[in-house]
């Protein structure tokens, strides 16, 4: 049975929470949301989509893998040894207030991930110490549409609760028995059999709200004719304004690309996973200087024929939850709703 | 506004057969934005937008540093572009580092009121959810499903274009529209001398709260029009090792300094290093500094002063204001 809790009763809510897990909450921050290690002291918001997505919560943009220390022997200088000292980053963990494009997101990531090939443990032992919360959105903006890549802006599998908000009234669906015990009896009531038909109602045109910019057959379809278009001359066309930025990966709930590299300071250091981005031109220069993808066409074509043909192919997942971040936050105005809709035109 | 866009669409159907491309701005994904347009055909004219919303300064897409030919243009194309007064700037400053071929450029100039910062909406209405606007000179009506708002656009503009000393183009080939007179004296660098005001620890926390946000998703600098040093930015060259990988505060400071070290006496004020910032930096207030550095010492306003030689660029044996 789903349980209700009031706005006021929320902060409280959250300080529980934070007592035992580590939480992440959206707070406002200079004009913007973002998702933040909690602090009662700075408060939380849920009025808008976070302007990053949560996969920087189990996938940090730098993230310490190992440290290392050469050691000489100072009677034999020739002699160097190596010590190791692996990391455990893992505590639990709460991610709390986010769109089901996010959660979708965090699903995306354990296809990649832990799915059937390579199993990553830095983002296994995070992911499995995780609880998710998700809000049910239900005032989509004009850049989303998770309802056209097979999402729902009010349902969250993936999540361990469910919030839809109804007035100043949270009614909150547990979605797994781990997410059950986050519900506090006292803080929770039963929410009156109107307010549960009022939730239903929301949820249903939250969904029609949504228009679907284009429409997908099935995957292994749509991974076809994405190839299918490889030589299109819409990708040069479409792309001209792009100016080779990192936002529309950074902010991606699916872009999983990383570099690795070696600090060091004297002779001791630590080897770091970074964040990549493939709209860079350095992404694929090759040592000998030559670059497959030297042109910005080529590295955008490549970003969405992964999202959209090569991730189906190989995962057999969409790599794309239509959260529309790239869309808004493009310096250069570029829609990749219009370019896929453009393109699945010409096949 | 509309008397100055059918102008503009009979320029560029006028500049057209002289050019291969005109740059200028198209619709954007909803009525708040608009978007770059390279328009090669006669048919693609009616794309054409010109609105208080058409803030990207175009001059970034002509320094064939940054896009070799082959990867935007071609070496050998005449480009047309329709250049803002700000815009303008950041082209003299091009033509007078030697990076664009003034014979290869095509200008339409125009005078300009100020474009509005849709962000400064934000609070009043959530204009992520914006599906309608109504404009006028002096007000704009912004619509949801659920609400709507009026606003002053005197009260909504780009503090650039509050501060905008160079409302025309500076230098152009035809120019439409009227020219704007400024009715009043203003001081340009306010938000510097603002954040000058607040002494050295308190600026200090300010800077690396606000460094802690950066994500390093390098905006500000390919959206310059004057950072044109692809891959030999310090931001991508691994040996020597300008910056750490790790993005933290301290380092992506270095970056960010370092860069606006750079731009010194170059930096045109566009704005656009802090528009296109996702995570809302106002980081164009470090090359703006420098500009105040430099116009204090040689006052000098990059790009407002087609034919001399920028002060970095040259060198006198007695300087008035160094000892």
């Amino acid at each position: 049975m789903p349980k209700s809790i009031t706005q006021d009763k929320l902060a409280d809510w959250l300080n529980r929470i934070s007592q035992k897990y580590q939480l992440w909450a959206s707070q406002e921050r200079e004009g913007i949301s973002l998702l933040s290690p909690y602090q009662p002291e700075a408060g939380f918001t849920l009025e808008r989509i976070p302007q990053l997505s949560a996969k920087g919560v189990l996938f940090p943009q730098s993230e310490c893998m190992l440290k290392y220390c050469y050691k000489k022997d100072p009677d034999n200088p020739e002699q160097t040894d190596l010590s190791l000292e692996g990391v455990e980053p893992h505590l639990k963990t709460v991610i709390w207030g986010i769109p089901p494009c996010d959660v979708a997101g965090i699903n995306f990531f354990k296809h990649v991930f832990t799915g059937s090939g390579y199993h990553d443990p830095y983002f296994k032992a995070r992911h499995s110490e995780c609880l998710i919360v998700a809000l049910a959105c239900q005032q989509p903006e004009t850049t989303c549409f998770c309802t056209a890549v097979g999402g729902s802006p009010v349902e969250s599998p993936g999540a361990d609760l469910l919030l839809t908000r109804i007035d100043h009234e949270y009614v909150v669906e547990a979605i797994t028995p781990k997410g059950a015990e986050l519900i506090d009896e006292d803080l929770f009531g039963m929410p009156e059999e109107k307010i549960l038909k009022v939730v239903e109602q929301a949820k249903k045109s939250a969904c029609k709200s949504l228009e679907a910019p284009f429409k997908l057959e099935s995957l292994p379809v749509t991974a076809d004719k994405m190839l299918k278009v490889f030589e299109s001359p819409h990708w040069k066309e479409a792309t001209r304004a792009c100016i080779s930025c990192g936002i529309c990966t950074f902010i991606c709930p699916t872009c999983y690309c990383f570099n690795m590299a070696d600090e060091a300071q004297g002779m001791c250091g630590e080897r770091l996973r970074c964040w990549d981005a493939c709209m860079f031109p350095g992404y694929t220069l090759e040592a000998s200087g030559h670059n497959p993808r030297l042109a910005k066409f080529q590295r955008y074509r490549n970003r969405l024929s992964h999202k959209f043909s090569y991730l189906i192919t190989n995962n057999q997942v969409l790599g794309c939850t239509g959260c529309g971040r790239c869309i808004k936050e493009c310096p250069a105005g570029i829609d990749m709703r219009r370019i896929i809709a453009h393109l699945l035109k010409e096949v | 506004m509309s008397e100055l866009l059918n102008e503009l669409k009979e320029k560029v159907a006028g500049v057209l057969p002289k050019v291969t491309c005109f740059i200028g701005y198209g619709a954007g994904f909803d009525p708040l934005r608009v978007a770059p347009v390279f328009i090669r055909k006669t048919e693609d004219i009616d794309r054409l937008q010109w609105n208080r919303f058409c803030v990207h300064n175009l001059a970034t897409y002509l320094p064939p540093h940054k896009y070799p030919p082959g990867f935007l243009f071609e070496a050998d194309e005449k480009i047309g572009i329709l250049l803002k007064g700000c815009d303008s700037r950041s082209v003299v400053q091009l033509l007078q580092e030697g990076i664009i071929d003034r014979r290869k450029l095509v200008i339409i100039g125009l005078p300009c009121w100020g474009m509005i910062d849709v962000t400064k909406l934000q609070g009043r209405i959530d204009i992520n959810k914006v599906n309608r606007v109504e404009l006028d000179e002096q007000t704009i009506m912004v619509f949801t499903n659920q609400a709507e708002v009026s606003a002053d656009v005197s009260e909504l503009l780009y503090d650039k274009c509050k501060a905008c000393q160079h409302p025309n183009t500076l230098i152009y080939d035809e120019f439409m529209g009227e020219k704007r007179e400024l009715t009043k004296d203003i001081e340009p660098f306010t938000q510097v001398s603002q954040l000058e005001q607040m002494g050295l620890s308190a600026r200090a926390e300010f800077w690396d709260k606000q460094f802690a946000r950066c994500i390093r998703c390098k905006a500000c600098r390919n959206v310059c029009p004057l950072c044109y040093c692809q891959n030999q930015c310090l931001l991508d060259t691994r040996v020597p090792h300008w910056t750490k990988e790790r993005v933290d505060a301290q380092s992506n400071r270095w970056f960010h300094l370092i860069r606006a070290f750079h731009l010194a006496g170059r930096c045109t004020d566009c704005g656009e290093c802090a528009r296109v910032c996702p995570m809302n930096i106002p980081i164009n207030l470090l090359p703006m500094k420098m500009n105040q550095e430099l116009f204090e010492l040689f006052n000098w306003r990059a790009g407002t002063r087609e034919g001399e030689k920028p002060p970095l660029m040259s060198f006198q044996l007695e300087e008035e204001k160094i000892s």
